[in-house]
């Protein structure tokens, strides 16, 4: 009798399962598949995945199908390269911040008296588990207060930095700013001004960068720009737009009002450089932009 | 005198094979583990009717031994028994002038006609 | 331990199976990718478990950065598949396929791994299941895993576990020829896989003699 149930466990598996054939043509198409995508059984079943939807990475998933089908294999699409293989809304309560479902899909042999003669696709929604990892990454990899990445991420975006400059020969810029007298503005001011201005400072920077580009919370009162793919000019003119705008930018915070400014380093990205020579000639860029009055922007040489 | 047929093939097991499907014909078998071996034998005075020949064996290759026992006979047929079935594989070893190319694992019925075709069976 | 004695015969006879399935394999994907796969002669050994992370590192010229997806197979015939692709070859793997239909906004490093993975689950698929079909087994897969780095002892542990008794060791050469591209595949069977392989193997034996 177990046998004659089964069937039904596929109607109420909280999982997408389609049966296709070599073609790619839909032979079965579970309940869940019908609400997941609006398009009922009747519809789907005759129809190939391609034109039920449009947009999916045909060639991929064709090559993926005939292996299954002339080897037995087993092929397997991760969220984390493929998202969403299948192109679907989000479900109702999706989290937020998708525009598509995610999905973790496999796809394997089914055979007829020996013969591979089907292949099974089965999908699962994984929306609120990649939103879960996101948010976790995110919070690990972020300074709390200014909303800056940390020290540990900025390690291991240099890292990938130097992979790419290495496999690419188009390597980052790097800049370095520090805010000047902070200590005494910390003093005089309280600890509270202190944090409004390092807010403040890496809200002005975030405003400036590019998409690529990253800020990070380097170090107390000092921050990091890593510049995907930038030449040193234009980290040098980037320099020189945050140190105008910062020092347009007062800080005003419960009844104090105080003018900032800042002084950076820049350094790019040249043959031979590893992270340490890279960050160390911006660094003593700085140094020298502090020797020589502070407010300025200096270049790594 | 018998008429000899040279089966080459660095697989121990895939002479077995070979040889067990010649039983029946008043054949001698001879065996060469390499191309470069086959090509000794032909040099020691081996005379074959027929030759059965692999090509991924280390060492020289197949192949090439293929063009080199065109080079020295070019009558005698080879027939290249292989694993590698690709098509562009086939080509070439026709082009390198095997007689016919047969898959592995030799089956009795395919050696029976390439024997028939070299007047052997 | 059931199979970890092969003679010299049995070693030859698993060396010929190989090299049929993977021939098999080979003619198959050079239909389904249109790329002709230079096969290589296999090689067949018995390699103590403990000792497998150095003999792996040992058959490649420059161990230092690789790319490898490992995939476990499971059936009568059992056990764990490496595809190791030198990481330049990994790159011209994707310039070989992605191009097609590559997602724009995916960063190439996803990409490349991206193909790296599903062309390494292709071949693994059809070499292992090939040898399995002339066994007359059926396999079932996990998924694949990647890694890439350094080929040294913690990258492999990672996937073989270190421990008494003996792998069988099968690896293959592939070249995709007008490609250029080339990797090394492993098979390595657990040791319960070993012993139904030698079973398999002898019976195999016993209808040729």
């Amino acid at each position: 009798m177990i046998r004659s149930l089964l069937p039904q466990v596929l109607e109420i598996i909280g999982n997408g399962v389609m049966v296709v054939d070599s073609d790619g043509r839909v032979d079965y198409w579970n309940r869940w598949m019908g609400e997941a995508t609006g398009v009922e059984r009747e519809d789907a079943e005759g129809r190939t995945v391609f034109e039920l939807f449009p947009g999916m990475r045909e060639k991929a998933f064709r090559r993926n199908l005939k292996s299954v089908i002339a080897f037995g294999n087993f092929a397997f699409f991760s969220q984390k390269v493929h998202g969403a293989v299948f192109p679907m809304p989000c479900a109702p309560g999706a989290p937020e911040g998708f525009d598509r479902m995610q999905q973790s899909c496999r796809m394997g042999p089914l055979r007829h008296e020996g013969e591979v003669c089907r292949a099974f696709v089965v999908i699962e929604d994984v929306t609120e588990a990649v939103s879960n990892e996101r948010r976790l990454a995110e919070a690990a990899s972020r300074d709390g207060l200014t909303g800056a990445y940390n020290r540990r991420w900025f390690d291991r975006r240099m890292e990938d930095e130097f992979d790419r400059a290495r496999r690419y020969g188009r390597g980052p810029a790097l800049l370095i700013l520090d805010i000047d007298h902070f200590k005494s503005l910390n003093d005089e001011e309280g600890h509270q001004f202190g944090d409004e201005a390092l807010k403040r400072v890496a809200e002005i920077c975030r405003h400036a960068l590019r998409s690529t580009d990253a800020l990070c919370r380097y170090g107390g009162e000092e921050f990091c720009a890593v510049l995907p793919e930038t030449e040193l000019g234009q980290g040098v003119a980037l320099a020189e737009r945050l140190r105008t705008s910062c020092a347009s930018s007062p800080i005003a915070f419960r009844g104090a009002k105080r003018s900032l400014t800042v002084s950076s380093g820049v350094s790019a990205w040249r043959e031979g450089d590893d992270v340490t020579s890279l960050v160390g000639r911006a660094d003593a860029a700085l140094y020298v932009a502090k020797r020589a009055g502070r407010n300025r922007v200096e270049v790594g040489t | 005198m018998e008429r000899s047929v040279l089966v080459v093939d660095d697989s121990v097991v895939a002479r077995m094979g070979m040889k067990k499907i010649l039983k029946g014909f008043p054949l001698a078998v001879v065996e060469a583990s390499s191309g470069e071996d086959a090509l000794a034998s032909l040099e020691a005075g081996l005379d074959p009717s027929l030759v059965f020949l692999d090509l991924t064996m280390p060492g020289m290759g197949g192949l090439n031994a293929l063009r080199e026992l065109r080079r020295r006979k070019p009558d005698l047929p080879v027939v290249v028994v292989t694993a590698d079935i690709q098509k562009a594989t086939i080509q070439e070893a026709l082009e390198a002038g095997a007689t016919e190319v047969l898959p592995k694992p030799a089956e009795g019925g395919a050696v029976l006609g390439a024997l028939a075709r070299a007047g052997l069976a | 331990m059931s199979g970890s004695s092969f003679d010299t015969l049995e070693l030859d006879a698993l060396k010929e199976l190989m090299n049929v399935g993977f021939g098999r394999a080979a003619a198959t994907l050079s239909e389904l990718m249109d790329l002709h796969v230079v096969l290589s002669v296999p090689r067949v050994e018995l390699v103590p478990i403990g000792e497998l992370a150095s003999y792996v590192a040992n058959e490649v010229d420059d161990p230092k950065s690789f790319n490898v997806v490992e995939q476990f197979f499971l059936g009568k015939f059992e056990g764990s598949s490496f595809l190791l692709l030198p990481e330049e070859e990994g790159r011209r793997l994707v310039e070989m396929l992605a191009g097609e239909d590559a997602d724009a906004d995916s960063p190439l490093d996803s990409l490349e791994r991206d193909t790296i993975i599903e062309i390494g689950n292709i071949i693994i698929g059809a070499c292992v299941s090939k040898v399995a079909e002339l066994l007359g087994d059926v396999v079932t897969y996990r998924p694949p895993r990647f890694a890439t780095g350094a080929l040294d002892r913690e990258l492999l542990e990672r996937y073989v576990k270190p421990g008494p008794g003996m792998a069988l060791v099968m690896k293959t050469l592939f070249r995709f020829e007008r490609r250029d591209v080339f990797g090394l595949l492993f098979l390595v069977t657990t040791d319960s896989g070993l012993g139904w392989l030698k079973r398999a193997v002898s019976s195999w034996l016993e209808s040729l003699s």
